[in-house]
């Protein structure tokens, strides 16, 4: 910062507040609660924003991850499935999130029409290119727990059924070396722009 | 009543500010408001030579050396109906680097402009003044373009803003200060390791009545972010990377405001300094930043009228450090 900045005038906030450092342990879930009367509506619908419900309470981390999943959807009956023509549905997605436990996936292709009740709860393979150069993916079993439309995009939630140890210990690995800001803006660089036409 | 104030920043040089700055002012302009291009590119100003401009006879200077009592009397017309031109002088040394009373003057004189719209040119980066200007403007919108490079740096300049502004609110709050100061290094042993976690830990331990007030300069920022020189469709998707990762990571929510394609006839005229101005005004570039400009003045919930920030902590500073 440059001298002249620091001849800044104070502004209203010019008190000192009750703001404490040094606490011995990290905040914890419930700390983050809003106390009622104590915040402001716009506060309010901003913790909201900041903390959803849940995300401090899973009991393993859930990395900001984005890595390209080919999402096969298995159907009891054909019934379920008059478009696709058979009792499996194939989806390219990327994870929004990722870990040991599930993930959260959005679908690559626009699919306004898509019945997401007639989604949740059935079975789901996933097979996670982990790099670019992708020697062996990831074939993961699991279970789709919810579903929304978020624009004409699906974004689903998959819970893992079962996962052999040594793939467990690659996702957690992979998960923990992708987390970061720059490593996400790259991921999505990657799953998002670069995969375009090129010159 | 105080003009409109858009300023257009982006965190790396060569993306595209300047031209896309001129094509949105001369759009307000040709769809009726009047509208000021200001070039606070104080470093490097060359905006009016886009404009076809080749020697300004009045630049920044003589504002901030008080020849003229006013920023909009600095304001040449152009050959565009409705628009004017306040040129800079990049060249001057002191001009480049403005003392922060100067810079409050300069914030203070786009207010007092006598139109519709200012658009304001910024320079490339992340330095102080960019960020105050940003900040003290009613909207602003970063470029880009779909190179890697290019989304980090766009990125990196909007981290930034998130700190800048929260130091600013957060002023005389020393204990708070340390906190965010401490954030803004990544390698910090506090294991803050994003502007969320930052919240997080302020949210328990800071002053409540200050995170009302962070909360709603916070979300009132909305920066917009148009993705320039598009080759090929995929490259609009640069602004959804950001997008998601602001929104992810700086609980900073971002609008997609659109894309521009790469046009060879700007391109043309900017190599031959011919007027953008005088281009095409219905193909490539030009239509694309038309259908931008349209959505300011006109819908897509009325970004401009609305005028989310005009009663912004930051943006109401200026106005009363006034004198």
């Amino acid at each position: 910062m440059s001298a002249t900045d620091e001849e800044q005038p104070q502004g209203e906030l010019t008190r000192e507040s009750s703001f404490a450092c040094g606490r011995d342990t990290e905040p914890r879930a419930e700390d983050v609660e809003p106390l009622p009367g104590r915040e402001s509506p716009s506060t309010s619908a901003w913790m909201a924003k900041l903390f959803p419900t849940g995300e401090e309470r899973r009991s393993v981390p859930r990395y900001q991850v984005s890595a390209r999943v080919q999402l096969t959807i298995f159907f009891p009956t054909t019934a379920d499935l008059s478009d696709a023509g058979g009792r499996r549905l194939t989806k390219q997605a990327f994870t929004r999130d990722l870990s040991v436990n599930g993930s959260c996936l959005v679908l690559e292709e626009s699919s306004p029409g898509l019945m997401l009740a007639r989604l949740v709860g059935r079975n789901v393979k996933l097979r996670i290119r982990l790099n670019q150069l992708d020697e062996r993916p990831l074939n993961l079993l699991g279970k789709i727990v919810w579903g929304r439309m978020q624009g004409d995009n699906a974004v689903l939630g998959v819970q893992f059924t079962e996962m052999p140890a040594a793939d467990r210990g690659l996702l957690e690995q992979y998960c923990r070396s992708n987390e970061g800001e720059m490593s996400r803006l790259t991921n999505l660089w990657e799953l998002l722009v670069a995969d375009g036409e090129k010159p | 009543m105080s003009p409109v104030t858009i300023a257009v920043g982006g965190g790396k040089g060569g993306v595209g500010k300047s031209v896309f700055s001129v094509l949105l002012a001369q759009w307000f302009a040709r769809l009726g408001k009047s509208t000021v291009l200001a070039d606070l590119d104080l470093g490097g100003a060359n905006l009016h030579t886009l404009l076809g401009i080749k020697e300004p006879p009045l630049t920044l200077l003589d504002y901030l050396s008080r020849r003229v009592g006013s920023l909009g009397s600095l304001a040449l017309d152009t050959e565009v109906e409705n628009l004017r031109v306040v040129c800079g002088s990049g060249e001057v040394l002191s001009v480049a680097n403005p003392q922060y009373s100067q810079k409050m003057k300069l914030i203070r004189g786009l207010k007092e402009i006598d139109a519709d719209f200012v658009v304001v040119d910024l320079g490339a980066g992340t330095s102080l003044d960019v960020l105050d200007f940003l900040l003290a403007s009613d909207e602003m919108i970063i470029v880009t373009t779909a190179e890697p490079i290019s989304v980090y740096n766009a990125y990196g300049l909007l981290r930034n803003l998130v700190f800048r502004c929260l130091l600013r609110l957060c002023r005389g709050f020393s204990l708070v200060e340390a906190a965010i100061r401490e954030a803004m290094d990544p390698h910090n042993e506090k294991g803050i390791n994003t502007v969320r976690d930052l919240y997080r830990r302020l949210f328990v331990e800071a002053d409540m009545e200050l995170m009302a007030q962070v909360s709603e300069e916070m979300m009132s920022l909305r920066p917009g972010v148009v993705v320039n020189q598009v080759h090929f469709e995929k490259e609009r998707n640069a602004a959804k990377v950001i997008q998601q990762v602001a929104e992810r990571y700086l609980a900073l929510e971002i609008r997609d405001l659109g894309s521009v394609p790469y046009d060879s006839q700007l391109q043309m005229m900017v190599a031959r300094m011919t007027p953008l101005t005088s281009g095409n005004q219905h193909r490539g570039a030009f239509e694309a930043v038309h259908s931008i400009a349209a959505r300011f003045v006109y819908g897509d919930g009325r970004l401009i009228a609305l005028g989310a920030r005009r009663d912004s902590r930051l943006s109401s500073s200026t106005a009363q450090s006034r004198g």
